[in-house]
C-alpha cells in the first residue's frame, strides 16, 4: 500500500452506535449499512484525522484482539475499498 | 403585451422584496406558480437572501423544496464523480454542460436548481468510446429505439440517445455539439471545445459560451414547461458574469463567431423584458442589429411572452396554447430542414396515436 | 354527524383541514363528494375566508370526450398537472385517497415519512410498518376500534426536531377480506362504500374515530416498532429485533428517507433508539390485539 495516500472521511456521512451495533449512512451513495465494530472504528479514526494505511493499521492493531494480523490487513484493505466505493471515504491518490 | 400585470412569480423573481406585502392567498398562488415553473427552491433561496420571513404555511413548501435541492446537489456531485471515473478509464475528459457546470463552478445559477440529466460534451471522434465506457459502468440506453429513431439520433442529433444507469436510475446525455447537426445555423463544436476552461479539475465551456449555450438551448426548445426556469437561469448567469471586464462586447462577438446571434438576441430581449435583467440598452440594440435575418419582433413577442410564462392556468390566456404549439413546430423547423421535418413529425404523430411513443 | 355535500361544496369545490395540511378539492363527481363528506365528517371543512392558503389543490374530474360513454374514467390532477393515468370512474374516491398520499409523500421533506400505521395509548405510540401482506391496516383499524388513538394508517410522520410522531388522521383503507373482518370486529365502525376491481382488489374505508380526529394536533413519542406479519393458521409469535435491523427495515419502508439524507438517518436512529422493536406473526386478530394491550400495560 502506497504510504503517500491519505484516507479521509467524506463530509457527506453520518454514523451511529445503536445498542451495540454500528450503522453508517453515505450521503453520496445513499446507502445505510450495518458494519463490523472495527470498520466503524476505522471510520471514526479517519473522521478525527486523515491517515495513511500504515497509520490506520497501527491504530487499529490495538483494538483488534479477535483478528490475526494478516486477517486484519485484508479486513482493513477491503473496508477501505468498500468505503471508497460507497462514497464514505476519500483518498488523496489519483 | 397581453396582460396588464405579470404573474406573481415573475414579479417576485425580479423583486423579491415585494414578498413583504403579500397576503396569504397570494402566497398560495405564488407557491403553486413557482412549483409548476420549477422555481420553488430557487425562489425560497432568493427570499432567504433578502431576509424575508415567510408565513408558516407557505414556508413549509419552500423549506421542503429547498431541502430537496440541497440533497439533489449532493447526489449530483456523486454522479459527476462516477461519470468521470468511468470515462477516465478510456482517457476521456468530458466537458460538463448546463446544470452540472453550474454546480462545479458554484455559480449563483446553481441555486435551487434541480434537473433530471447530466449533460456532457465530447469530441465527435470520442463518442463511440465514451458510450462504451459508460455502458461498461452501467449506463444503458434509457428508451427503446426503433431503427428510425436510432438513425435520427446518430445522423441528425447532437447527442446520442439518452443513457440511464441501471442501478441508480440517473440519466446522462452525451453531446458532441450543442445543437443538432441538421440545424440551420449549426455552431462549430470545435470552437466550443477550443475555448473550454478548467474548473477545479473539470472541463467546462467558458462563461460566455455557457451563456450562449443556455440561450441556444432555450430558444431552440420545443417544450416550454420549464421555460421560465431556463430564463431565470439566463438572468442569473448574466447578472453574475456581466461583472467581468468587456463581458457584453465579448458576448456579442462570440455569438457571431458561433452563428448564434438570434438566440442571444432573444435571450437578452426576454430576460430584460420579463425579469428586468440589467442588460444595457446599447447591447440590446447591437444584438438586434447583428442578427443575420430580420426578426418579426411583434410576432415573436406574442409567442415567447406567452410561452415563457409558468405552465399554470393562472398564467395562461386563450392564446397560450397556440403560442406553445407554434414554437414547438418552430423548434423542429430550426433543428431540421423541411424535407426531413415533415416526415419526422408525421411519424411521431402516427406513433403517438398508436400509443407506441415512449418518453 | 353526517355532513351534507351541499353545505360544504361551493361550485364543486371544498376546503378541508386534514391536519397538518389544508386540502382544496374540486370535483363534480357525486360519489367523491358524498364519500368525502361521509368519511371526513369529523374533520373541519373551512369556509372561503378561513382558507386563504391550501397546501394541496386537487381535482378529480371525469375524463371527457368519447370516454364519457364507453368505460368512463376519472383523472386526478394536482394543481392542474396529472401525475397518474386515469382510473375507472367507479374508483374516483379511492383515487383521491391514493393521490393525496402521493402529494404528501412527494412534496414533504420537512418530516421523515415512513410507510407505517401509528396508533397510541396513554401517551405511548406503536409504529406498524407496512410491507405487503403485513396486515397493518387491518391491525390499525382493529386497534383504533379497541380504544387506541389513530394517528395514521398509512404514513408515520416524524418531526425532524423533536422526533415526535405527528398525526395525519384520515380514513383507514381496508382491502378484500379485511373489510368484513373489521365490520365484524368493530361493529360500530362507520364504513364507506366498497370499491371493486381496483389494482389492490376490493377497497373500502373506515371513518377515523371522532376522538382521533379531535386530537389530530397532539404529537406523541414512539415507544414500540412492531413489524406485523399476517400468516394464516399460525400461532402468535413475537420476536425481539435489534435496533439496527429495525433502522434498515424502516428505511426500506420510507417514502422520503432517500431524499432526507444524513438528517433522515439521524432522526430514524433517534426514533428507533427510544423504541422496543419486534416482529409479530399472527393469524387471529384478537390475539394480536391482546399482545398490544400487554405492551401498553
Amino acid at each position: 500500500m502506497d504510504d503517500l495516500v491519505y484516507y479521509t472521511s467524506s463530509k457527506e456521512i453520518a454514523s451511529r452506535e445503536l445498542k451495540g451495533e454500528y450503522l453508517i449512512f453515505s450521503g453520496f451513495s445513499r446507502e445505510t449499512l450495518v458494519v463490523h465494530p472495527l470498520a466503524f472504528r476505522l471510520l471514526q479514526l479517519l473522521k478525527a484525522q486523515p491517515s495513511t494505511y500504515h497509520e490506520i493499521m497501527d491504530a487499529l492493531d490495538k483494538d483488534s484482539d479477535s483478528f490475526e494480523s494478516d486477517d486484519l490487513a485484508s479486513f482493513v484493505s477491503a473496508s477501505l475499498e468498500q468505503f471508497i466505493e460507497l462514497g464514505i471515504l476519500d483518498h488523496s491518490g489519483d | 403585451m397581453m396582460r396588464h400585470s405579470p404573474p406573481l412569480i415573475i414579479s417576485l423573481l425580479s423583486n423579491p422584496a415585494m414578498a413583504e406585502t403579500l397576503s396569504l392567498s397570494q402566497w398560495d398562488l405564488l407557491v403553486r406558480q413557482a412549483r409548476r415553473a420549477g422555481l420553488l427552491a430557487r425562489l425560497g433561496f432568493l427570499l432567504e437572501k433578502q431576509g424575508i420571513e415567510i408565513p408558516a404555511q407557505p414556508a413549509n413548501h419552500f423549506v421542503s423544496a429547498q431541502f430537496y435541492a440541497v440533497q439533489f446537489s449532493v447526489s449530483l456531485q456523486w454522479e459527476i464523480r462516477l461519470i468521470k471515473k468511468a470515462l477516465t478509464k478510456v482517457d476521456i475528459k468530458p466537458v460538463f454542460l448546463k446544470g452540472s457546470s453550474y454546480v462545479i463552478a458554484d455559480n449563483q445559477v446553481a441555486l435551487g436548481r434541480v434537473f433530471s440529466d447530466v449533460d456532457i460534451l465530447v469530441d465527435r471522434s470520442e463518442l463511440a468510446l465514451a458510450e462504451q465506457a459508460l455502458s461498461a459502468a452501467g449506463w444503458m440506453p434509457s428508451i427503446i429505439l426503433n431503427a428510425y429513431d436510432k438513425k435520427y439520433y446518430r445522423e441528425w442529433m447532437h447527442e446520442i440517445p439518452p443513457l440511464q444507469n441501471y442501478q441508480r436510475g440517473t440519466a446522462i446525455d452525451v453531446h458532441h455539439n450543442i445543437l443538432p447537426l441538421t440545424c440551420r445555423h449549426c455552431p462549430d463544436s470545435k470552437k466550443l471545445l477550443e475555448n473550454k476552461v478548467d474548473c477545479h479539475g473539470d472541463w467546462l465551456l467558458s462563461d460566455i459560451d455557457r451563456v450562449i449555450h443556455s440561450a441556444v438551448h432555450l430558444f431552440h426548445e420545443g417544450e416550454f414547461t420549464l421555460g421560465l426556469r431556463d430564463l431565470s437561469d439566463l438572468d442569473l448567469l448574466l447578472k453574475e458574469f456581466s461583472a467581468q471586464e468587456n463581458f457584453w462586447k465579448k458576448l456579442l462577438q462570440r455569438s457571431e463567431e458561433l452563428k448564434q446571434q438570434i438566440p442571444l438576441f432573444y435571450a437578452l430581449r426576454y430576460t430584460h423584458q420579463i425579469l428586468h435583467t440589467p442588460v444595457p440598452e446599447k447591447v440590446l440594440k447591437a444584438s438586434k442589429q447583428q442578427s443575420p435575418n430580420r426578426i418579426n419582433t411583434k410576432l415573436m413577442d406574442a409567442l415567447f411572452l406567452r410561452a415563457l410564462m409558468p405552465d399554470h392556468e393562472s398564467c395562461n390566456d386563450r392564446w397560450t396554447g397556440l403560442a406553445r404549439w407554434l414554437l414547438f413546430v418552430r423548434s423542429h423547423w430550426l433543428k431540421m430542414p423541411v424535407y426531413l421535418m415533415v416526415p419526422h413529425l408525421l411519424r411521431k404523430a402516427f406513433r403517438r396515436v398508436m400509443g407506441k411513443e415512449r418518453h | 354527524m353526517p355532513v351534507n355535500p351541499e353545505t360544504v361544496f361551493v361550485g364543486n369545490q371544498t376546503t378541508i383541514a386534514i391536519e397538518p395540511f389544508v386540502v382544496r378539492l374540486k370535483s363534480a363527481i357525486p360519489a367523491v363528494q358524498s364519500s368525502l363528506c361521509h368519511l371526513y365528517q369529523c374533520h373541519v371543512f373551512l369556509s372561503e375566508d378561513m382558507s386563504s392558503f391550501a397546501d394541496f389543490h386537487i381535482s378529480i374530474d371525469q375524463v371527457g370526450g368519447a370516454r364519457r360513454f364507453f368505460r368512463p374514467q376519472v383523472q386526478f390532477k394536482f394543481d392542474g398537472k396529472m401525475p397518474f393515468k386515469p382510473l375507472p370512474y367507479s374508483q374516483a374516491f379511492p383515487f383521491f385517497e391514493w393521490g393525496l398520499n402521493w402529494c404528501i409523500a412527494n412534496h414533504n421533506f420537512r418530516h421523515l415519512l415512513l410507510h407505517a400505521a401509528v396508533v397510541e395509548k396513554d401517551g405511548q405510540a406503536v409504529i406498524l410498518p407496512g410491507q405487503p401482506g403485513a396486515g397493518k391496516s387491518t391491525l390499525c383499524a382493529a386497534l383504533a376500534g379497541r380504544g387506541w388513538r389513530l394517528l395514521s394508517d398509512e404514513m408515520a410522520m416524524i418531526d425532524l426536531t423533536s422526533t415526535e410522531l405527528i398525526p395525519i388522521v384520515r380514513p383507514v383503507s381496508l382491502k378484500n377480506e379485511s373489510i368484513s373482518i373489521i365490520k365484524a370486529f368493530v361493529p360500530d365502525a362507520v364504513m364507506g362504500e366498497s370499491f371493486h376491481d381496483t389494482s389492490k382488489g376490493t377497497v373500502a374505508h373506515m371513518k377515523p374515530p371522532v376522538e382521533s380526529v379531535r386530537n389530530a394536533k397532539l404529537q406523541t413519542k414512539g415507544h414500540w416498532v412492531v413489524f406485523p406479519q399476517f400468516r394464516l393458521d399460525s400461532s402468535i409469535s413475537v420476536e425481539t429485533i435489534s435496533s439496527a435491523e429495525a433502522v434498515l427495515d424502516l428505511a426500506k419502508n420510507s417514502f422520503n428517507y432517500n431524499v432526507l439524507g444524513a438528517l433522515g438517518f439521524e432522526k430514524l436512529c433517534d426514533l428507533v433508539e427510544a423504541c422496543d422493536c419486534f416482529r409479530l406473526e399472527y393469524s387471529h386478530l384478537d390475539e394480536a390485539i391482546d399482545f398490544f394491550a400487554s405492551l401498553a400495560k
